[in-house]
């Protein structure tokens, strides 16, 4: 332990007990945090206040509603076992290997995460649509057309929720003491041994909280979705987008199912509290 | 049938080139002050650092030849290495931390399992396999460390500083645990060390690197009686001097000859026991031929008496008790003289 001395960046006035304790807030800035919580918290009052408790049994078992919350189950899934599957060898390429131009690629990895989705899926459609760069060949070879289809919604989810993954999974690979895969390697663990019952076990906190961003991510997706997979019901009509339908049809399925889409949220974030709900130490 | 290394290796702008064997059985001690490449030659011979020349041989395989283009994996040498944080997998149990290499060499569940029982219970520890290694005190974790090498019941040991990192008292007990298993394998074992007291107490030899060269070589009795660097020379408690010998005298350092008993010629190293050396605040008068004028630097009181480190075209280590420290009111960077009789000084060709 080293005397708070050395850690604290300023020296404790006598009697004081926590930095904020003996401060009183200016009050411009009492005016803006009470804005800003006011901001927050408001639009979600105003949800719960206008939610019809007696219909919403009705509502989430309703044809509309219930077609939707199974392409979002399906899709966001889906995309989660994908974003798995590729986006863990991406990740440790990214945390263990060096090679010329990796800045770049982390760059273009992260990019989904700044761009807007309507972009992500404008893309999608140029790369993978009927008369797309790839979507052409893969019809006429494979027969598989992607667009307005639930792989197509699961191809739009899986380019905006992946990265999440990536980086989440990249910080968990470099955060692993490579002296103890070293210690396995002299035990007589061969490559793919260490990597199965040192590395992956190791990560695998860092991939929990990865995954649970990433299918949250793609639970919520809207843009790209709407843009590369349209907004068929049943078919790629996903919770979100049936959420801006409805609030013109039937206000009430829209409250109904933006509260279910709330409290997985907050159920995602409740899993990672560890993670992002503690303040960051001194 | 041994360990048989010739190391050439380069890292990071430090050229590693020491020669090592080690015959079945047999405990080498590895010391040599930090940056000497203690280290570098265990994972060299591990095979977590490749050879740029040289070759490595154990118990008649060869384990890497560059020359020959052979280089066996770390995996697959069957050397077995404890390194000085003990490295346990923190997401396994202590049984399956030990069942791990008895699993990875294709030892069926049950009977890694099994070994790895028996090794905890020889280490004292089978009431704690369910436990993982963050519940373990630092000795305790070292033990497991050095049973989980030896349940791969590897060819070779290497050993890097297991101690270092422990207290006092549990470094103590566990070279008495440490001393019982090396005499009980039979296979070559490598130990780094800067402990005197392990290498004299467990070493069946000594080797002495320094600056990625082994300086010498030879049992610990030798290494105590006739350490042939200054460092070896400090550590075993005695001063060793350089010099060049017309008869009997000797140049050390340019302008400054001191007068032995024995006469020599050429190039020798002359060992001077710190007790030899006398302080005087004026130079003193009669039989003591020897006198130098030097600087007083660090004391550094050892129960009953207390090591002056002494500086200037020479530097010396003298022995005084702390009656004489009062008394010649010895100070860090005060002037002394020291005297040595040209008798207490042992003359060794160089």
């Amino acid at each position: 332990m080293s005397a708070p001395a050395a850690t604290s960046p300023r020296p404790r006035l006598p009697g004081e007990r926590g930095i904020v304790s003996r401060m009183t807030l200016p009050s411009v800035f009492a005016v803006l945090v009470v804005a800003a919580l006011a901001l927050l918290l408001l639009p979600l009052l105003g949800m719960l206040v206008r939610t019809p408790w007696p219909r919403v049994i009705e509502v989430v078992t309703g044809a509309r509603v219930g077609a939707a919350l199974r392409v979002s189950v399906l899709t966001s899934f889906a995309s989660l076992a994908l974003s798995t599957v590729l986006g863990v060898p991406l990740a440790w390429l990214l945390a263990r290997v060096s090679f010329p131009g990796k800045r770049l690629l982390r760059a273009l990895v992260v990019l989904p995460m700044v761009l807007p989705p309507v972009v992500g899926g404008a893309a999608l459609l140029f790369a993978f649509g009927r008369r797309g760069v790839f979507g052409g060949v893969l019809e006429r070879t494979l027969g598989v057309s992607l667009p307005f289809t639930t792989a197509g919604a699961v191809l739009a989810a899986t380019f905006v929720a992946m990265p999440f993954l990536v980086i989440t999974v990249e910080a968990g690979f470099r955060n692993i003491d490579p002296r103890l895969e070293e210690a396995a390697d002299t035990l007589g663990a061969g490559r793919w041994t260490v990597l199965r019952r040192v590395t992956l076990p190791l990560v695998t906190p860092a991939l929990a909280a990865g995954m649970a961003l990433a299918w949250a991510r793609a639970l919520g997706e809207f843009g790209a979705t709407i843009t590369f997979a349209g907004n068929l019901p049943g078919r790629t009509q996903t919770m979100p987008l049936a959420v801006f339908l409805e609030l013109e049809r039937d206000p009430d399925a829209a409250i109904v199912l933006s509260l279910l889409l709330l409290v997985v949220s907050i159920t995602v974030l409740v899993a990672l509290r560890d993670r992002y709900l503690r303040a960051p130490s001194a | 049938m041994s360990l048989d290394a010739e190391l050439q290796v380069q890292v990071d702008g430090f050229r590693l080139a020491a020669g090592l064997t080690v015959a079945d059985g047999e405990v080498v001690g590895l010391l040599g002050p930090n940056g000497a490449g203690k280290t570098t030659v265990l994972r060299a011979i591990a095979g977590l650092v490749p050879l740029v020349a040289g070759r490595v041989e154990l118990s008649g395989r060869l384990l890497e030849d560059p020359a020959a283009g052979v280089r066996l994996g770390a995996a697959d040498r069957g050397v077995g290495v404890v390194f000085q944080e003990h490295r346990l997998f923190p997401h396994l149990s202590l049984r399956d931390n030990v069942a791990f290499g008895p699993r990875a060499r294709g030892l069926a569940r049950a009977d890694a399992d099994a070994r790895a029982l028996a090794w905890l219970d020889r280490i004292g520890l089978a009431d704690r396999s369910g436990d993982r290694p963050g519940q373990l005190s630092g000795g305790q974790a070292q033990r497991v460390a050095l049973a989980r090498a030896l349940a791969c019941e590897p060819s070779a040991l290497l050993l890097d500083e297991p101690l270092a990192a422990l207290d006092v008292e549990t470094r103590q007990r566990l070279r008495a645990h440490l001393r019982t298993h090396l005499e009980e394998i039979s296979v070559p074992t490598v130990l780094v060390t800067h402990d005197p007291v392990e290498a004299l107490g467990l070493c069946d030899r000594l080797v002495i690197l320094e600056g990625g060269r082994v300086v010498q070589d030879a049992r610990p009795a030798d290494v105590v009686s006739r350490p042939r660097s200054a460092w070896a020379a400090e550590l075993v408690g005695l001063n060793l001097l350089h010099g060049t010998a017309d008869g009997t005298h000797v140049q050390v350092a340019p302008g400054v000859e001191l007068v032995t008993g024995d006469p020599a010629h050429g190039e020798v190293e002359l060992l001077i026991h710190p007790r030899s050396v006398a302080l005087h605040r004026a130079p003193p008068h009669g039989s003591p031929r020897n006198v130098l004028a030097l600087e007083v630097g660090d004391l550094d009181i050892r129960g009953d008496h207390v090591r002056v480190v002494l500086h200037g075209p020479v530097r010396l280590v003298a022995e005084v008790t702390p009656g004489a420290v009062a008394e010649l009111d010895l100070a860090r960077g005060g002037t002394v003289h020291a005297a040595i009789k040209a008798v207490e000084i042992t003359v060794h060709p160089g």
